[in-house]
């Protein structure tokens, strides 16, 4: 990274401040509010307060915001390029009695000149892009020694998550046994593995997901509606998938090692988000991703999951 | 019908022509002349945008506040007269539909396509009047059967302006009216694309060669390109979703293939952008010409810079769908052919800052409302690169600043050349001038609001605010990621308010200066394109006898001429002309 990246991100929020009044929102949010504007925000400390982007808390995540911040410096660089000229074109040429305008139809050379250093620009950008997305979704899922697995499931309007059990392996599920509060997944043995509805996962750990999106079965009329999309966001991972029916998913992350702070007692909370309208009730549907020590792990899923060693 | 369109009457009188019309309803109503259904799609889209307008406001004011009445409004809504989360998914849906289907793209393409071509061509009226008067009359019809969604059970559409299956495929009976509403539409603007497709290429007055064509025409031309083969996928995929919904296939359903829905419908709907910023590119080309008195700047770059989109335009679709479960090898594809159609709009913006240099530029309400456009579209094209990007689109995907995005190319685009556009041409239409200091008051009053409305969304993106969320402090929710960026939603929703208010000027100027407004001379802007040559409005019919064209529609400031403007047909004399013979061979 040649970018100081520290430097670029505090210039381009510095930037956006100006835009709005932000001491007055920041008071309200509860966060201690900036001093004064600009000032503050390149000072780091003052960078952080700013809901820019939310704390990293995946190994991946730094990549996405440098990518974030190069676009953001090249675009900030060129719209100020822009409105720069355009202002001074605005003011310099505005009408004035008597003036004639210059009788100029082009200029070759030039029009040559911007459009290649911008297409140069464009194709350095996307090369700049490869490695995070294969490193986020092309990853060949086999690699991994001893991953954490985890069965997602998503429905109108919840999250539901299955960890193997003791004995590292899933238990087959039939919509057919689907019963609300009791079985809600429609495990051939409900007491086999573990379901929640947090996403409890350790620090430093590849973790794989299956992500499943489900009907919702009606014991009664013995019918179950149709799965919808749904999408697995949660923006401290920098990560997004969406849940196609039928067509279930394996997705990765690891949580950042020092994401449990000293002051968080071996776990934190992060919020998931479904961010694929799913229907009326799509913005209620929300859990908690629980980043947990170890101990806490042991405790919340009822098993050491490192010796079960659980598989898809 | 009318028997005078064949017969070349030279310097006619409006008051001769008028006995030879059609009664009142043919005149006005199911009238087959060019300009009379331009005007139509006007009032059509002007009424709709009310109704999307009124639509926004209510979802803004759900985000600020979701428990406190509507005003004026709530008692339309549930008993507590707040927006309930499912009227919330109503009313994004049906203001996304609105806006897009009745409002933007009529009037780019419906009002100026129809009014511009013909005048600006040379021509007496469209290739087929019939057909487009059909294709006009398809919109109400449309209209009505999408606002009827309103009255059947369980409301209308609600699942997004996108439509996704298998959501929509359960949704209620709102979605069928939704989905033949948009049917119609699409009918409509396969049939106005035909007619402008061929008006361009077999109506044109002689002299006027492709290359003398304005970049109105030119921009219209490739937006109708684009409709023609866009269109029928997407009414093949609305059929095939209206198939799931009532005839039990399961073609995106069930054990079908809901992405296949999302490649079909973003076949077209990615095109559909370019139809909706095309067209007011390149009325802001003519605008900004016409102000600044000065030729284009790089006339061939403006208009093969479209050509350019309209290709790149159809392999772009699946920057849509990186995350949606597409294999992700496809996903740096589309990221590169996404990043390549970023080169032409970027010509184009250098070609409007080379218009503006060396220019003499007048603040006219239209020049205004063409240079907001101008900058207003630098930061909705800058921002689009965020999302072009794979990795970067992982975080920002369905957030607000896809929202923001989306409104700084359709608002601080599209409708800025929209108002550009309507402010140029009225004298045209209607024979009378806009005023000028309320058209310079709703600017303002626009361009800030606007900005303090959609600025903001970047920001609360960036936190990965979702879009399309009824609520964002939920009892259900947890930690609450969002709840503190309220502060930033009240101020969006104060900005919108504003926005909405400022409309009535707007609003109030049309019609007040249709009935009020100062007489309009020929040619008000002393502008170059044919249409200037004739009276205000122009007759049935246009050109008597059909005007011979000599030169482009850019020669402002030519030094062959005393006056700053050249007009198209004007004949020089044979020594000036030599002169220009000459100075095109130089490549000027
Ligand atoms: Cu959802
Ligand atoms: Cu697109």
């Amino acid at each position: 990274m040649a970018f100081n990246m520290e430097r670029l991100r505090a210039a381009s929020i510095a930037i956006l401040m100006l835009a709005i009044p932000a001491s007055r929102l920041f008071a309200q949010a509860g966060e201690p509010a900036p001093r004064a504007g600009a000032a503050v925000a390149l000072a780091p400390s003052g960078a952080a307060a700013i809901p820019l982007m939310p704390e990293i808390i995946s190994t991946y995540g730094a990549s996405v915001d440098w990518l974030f911040y190069l676009i953001l410096g090249i675009t900030l660089f060129m719209m100020i390029l822009v409105f720069a000229l355009f202002l001074l074109f605005v003011v310099k040429y505005r009408h004035q009695e008597g003036r004639r305008a210059k009788f100029v139809h082009g200029n070759t050379r030039l029009e040559w000149i911007w459009t290649s250093a911008t297409a140069a620009v464009l194709l350095w950008l996307v090369f700049e892009q490869r490695d995070t997305w294969n490193e986020i979704k092309q990853k060949d899922l086999a690699t991994f020694e001893n991953p954490y697995v985890v069965r997602v499931f998503a429905e109108q309007f919840g999250w539901h998550f299955l960890y193997p059990g003791p004995d590292g392996k899933f238990e087959p599920s039939d919509e057919k046994d689907i019963f609300p509060g009791i079985n809600p997944l429609g495990l051939k043995d409900p007491k086999a593995d573990k379901y929640s509805s947090v996403l409890m996962v350790p620090e430093n750990v590849p973790v794989i997901c299956e992500l499943i999106s489900l009907g919702k079965y009606d014991q009664e009329s013995g019918k179950s509606t149709l799965p919808v999309l749904h999408s697995f966001f949660q923006p401290n991972l920098r990560f997004k998938q969406d849940l196609v029916p039928f067509h279930p998913a394996k997705i990765w992350f690891q949580i950042l090692p020092g994401t449990l702070r000293s002051q968080d007692n071996g776990e934190r909370k992060f919020e998931i988000a479904c961010a694929e309208l799913c229907g009326l009730g799509h913005y209620t549907m929300r859990a908690d991703l629980q980043v947990l020590s170890e101990e806490k792990l042991k405790a919340g899923i009822g098993y050491d999951w490192k010796t079960a060693k659980g598989k898809f | 019908m009318s028997t005078t369109t064949s017969t070349p009457h030279v310097g006619e009188t409006h008051a001769e022509h008028e006995h030879h019309e059609p009664g009142l309803i043919g005149r006005y109503i199911f009238s087959k002349d060019h300009k009379v259904i331009g005007v139509q799609f006007l009032f059509t889209g002007l009424i709709f945008l009310i109704l999307g307008g009124l639509l926004a406001l209510a979802v803004r004011w759900r985000i600020a506040w979701p428990t406190s009445e509507v005003p004026l409004f709530g008692k339309m809504l549930d008993d507590a007269g707040t927006v309930t989360g499912s009227e919330y998914a109503v009313l994004f849906t049906m203001h996304a539909s609105v806006m897009i289907f009745f409002v933007i793209i009529p009037i780019l393409v419906g009002t100026f396509g129809n009014f511009v071509i013909p005048l600006h061509i040379g021509a007496r009226d469209m290739a087929f009047p019939f057909l487009n008067g059909l294709s006009y009359w398809m919109m109400p019809l449309a209209g009505i059967i999408i606002l009827f969604g309103f009255f059947v059970e369980g409301g209308a559409a609600a699942a997004g302006w996108t439509s996704y299956p298998p959501l929509s495929v359960i949704a209620s009976n709102g979605q069928t009216c939704w989905c033949i509403s948009l049917i119609l539409v699409g009918t409509s603007s396969i049939m106005g694309s035909v007619n402008y497709i061929t008006t361009i290429i077999k109506m044109r007055a002689p002299g006027m060669t492709l290359h003398r064509m304005s970049l109105t025409v030119w921009s219209i031309f490739i937006t109708s390109i684009l409709v023609l083969f866009g269109t029928p996928v997407l009414t093949s995929a609305l059929i095939l979703q209206i198939l799931d919904r009532h005839a039990g296939t399961t073609f995106f359903s069930h054990d079908g293939q809901p992405l296949l829905y999302q490649h079909l419908f973003w076949f077209y709907s990615h095109p559909a952008v370019y139809i909706m910023i095309l067209p007011a590119m390149g009325v802001v080309s003519d605008v900004l010409s016409v102000f600044a008195r000065k030729p284009i700047f790089g006339y061939r770059a403006m208009a093969y810079s479209m050509v350019g989109i309209s290709g790149l335009g159809y392999i772009v679709w699946g920057h849509h769908m990186f995350q949606s479960g597409m294999n992700p090898a496809l996903g740096t594809t589309f990221m590169i052919s996404t990043m390549l159609i970023a080169l032409p709009s970027a010509v184009k913006t250098f070609n409007w800052l080379g218009t503006l240099w060396g220019g003499n530029i007048q603040f006219t309400t239209p020049m205004l409302n063409a240079l907001a456009f101008v900058s207003m579209f630098v930061i909705g094209g800058l921002s689009g690169i965020f999302m072009a990007a794979t990795p970067v689109d992982i975080h920002i995907h369905d957030t607000y600043f896809i929202v923001g995005h989306i409104h700084y190319v359709l608002f601080g685009g599209s409708l800025f050349g929209v108002f550009a556009g309507v402010a140029f041409w009225f004298p045209k239409m209607f024979g009378r001038m806009l005023n000028e200091t309320l058209g310079k008051i709703h600017f303002i009053g626009t361009f800030i609001t606007f900005n303090c409305t959609f600025f903001p969304m970047h920001i609360v993106g960036a936190a990965g605010m979702p879009r399309r969320y009824a609520a964002y402090a939920v009892e259900q929710g947890t930690t609450n990621t969002w709840a503190h960026l309220q502060p930033y939603n009240e101020f969006m929703t104060y900005s919108a308010l504003a926005l909405g208010a400022f409309q009535i000027l707007l609003f109030v100027n049309i019609f007040w200066s249709i009935f009020a407004g100062k007489k309009a001379p020929r040619n008000p802007w002393n502008a170059n394109t044919l249409e200037w040559t004739l009276p205000s409005p122009p007759v049935h019919g246009n050109f008597f006898p059909i005007p011979e064209v000599y030169r482009g529609p850019y020669e402002y400031s030519s030094p062959l001429v005393a006056e700053d403007y050249l007009p198209q047909s004007r004949k020089l004399d044979p020594e000036a002309e030599e002169k220009e013979r000459r100075m095109e061979a130089e490549g000027h």
